[in-house]
């Protein structure tokens, strides 16, 4: 398949006769990385599946509407990071009737998840990312699995980088306490 | 094994993500999704398609209403000015009596007065039915005596 930039993604996709093929081709480039960081986020597969299906919809909807002033991965990210969020909201309200915490119920997905591949440290790890509240959450995974620029992640989450920084390093702090108490 | 995870160092753990996905996910997924995105555009037009149907007939319900809200308001208007008038009316006779009497107990004494004339008055109707019954004269007969009674009268 011929590498085609942005632009010409963009521009394909507003042509009727080419706007399926534009967008194929933007889910085939896009699936994986928004895949993973949504799965980061919501944990288990299915969920990551239905989510990322959703965020597709959203971004076939929407692409039409998108102003070249930022870049498409990162205007991607964004519909997949709320997307997220969205979905834990609803699952946290769901969880909040029967009470039960969701923090605990992610866990346990973790522990019994048939699509987790990782070691013994590996768990320990996702654990104490789960222990992070939800924003600082989403900043670790992005800076420390994904080792996105603190720019991006900026236009990404709407937070300054300053901010970002700040908040990268409280989540280093309680992770790396989290491994040495546990 | 305790021991040995308090010196765990998170710039040694592997930055590789700990998970996987099914078998040909990546491949099948571009078609699921795409048939999503088909589905919800039919959806989208259906709903917008419905919308274009069920538009004139909302227009038209929308105006019956308009209508009928007109006459519920219209009908209001005059049974209230109904209502005024029959109030208007009860508070001239009532100015009629006040100008007529000056209190209120002689008011009332006159309106016993009407009363009891009314009485009398329906006292003799009866004396009056009860003598042609009595005397079998019917209506006819008393009309011509009546009658013949002022033709007389006028000629002396």
């Amino acid at each position: 398949m011929a590498d085609y930039s942005d632009k010409e993604l963009l521009q394909m996709f507003k042509a009727e006769d080419t706007k399926d093929f534009a967008f194929n081709v933007i889910i085939k480039n896009y699936q994986e990385r928004l895949y993973w960081h949504i799965r980061k986020i919501v944990i288990n597969h299915e969920d990551a599946d239905d989510v990322l299906q959703n965020t597709f919809v959203k971004i076939w909807k929407g692409l039409h509407r998108f102003r070249e002033d930022s870049k498409l991965f990162t205007w991607l990210y964004r519909i997949a990071t709320n997307e997220s969020l969205t979905f834990l909201k609803q699952k946290k309200r769901r969880y909040f009737v029967s009470f039960v915490d969701v923090e605990n119920q992610l866990k346990n997905t973790l522990e019994s998840d048939n699509y987790f591949s990782g070691d013994e440290i590996q768990m320990k790890l996702q654990k104490a990312i789960l222990t992070l509240p939800e924003k600082q959450r989403l900043v670790f995974n992005m800076k420390y699995f994904d080792e996105m620029k603190y720019e991006d992640m900026s236009e990404i989450l709407e937070t300054s980088i300053g901010a970002l920084k700040a908040s990268y390093h409280h989540a280093v702090k309680k992770i790396e306490n989290y491994l040495k108490n546990n | 094994m305790k021991n040995q995870n308090k010196h765990i160092d998170l710039s040694k753990i592997s930055k590789e993500l700990p998970f996987r996905v099914p078998d040909n996910y990546f491949e099948e997924l571009p078609e699921k999704i795409q048939v999503r995105c088909k589905e919800a555009e039919q959806t989208e037009q259906n709903g917008n398609s419905l919308i274009k149907i069920l538009k004139p007939a909302f227009s038209l319900a929308a105006m019956f209403i308009g209508v009928a809200l007109l006459a519920f308001f219209a009908v209001n208007i005059i049974s209230d000015s109904g209502q005024k008038q029959n109030s208007l009316s009860e508070d001239i006779a009532k100015v009629n009596y006040e100008e007529q009497y000056s209190s209120e107990e002689e008011m009332i004494k006159a309106i016993q007065e009407q009363q009891e004339n009314n009485e009398m008055n329906n006292e003799k109707a009866d004396e009056y039915i009860d003598y042609l019954l009595e005397d079998d004269i019917d209506y006819g007969t008393l009309i011509k005596e009546l009658e013949a009674e002022e033709q007389d009268s006028s000629n002396k």
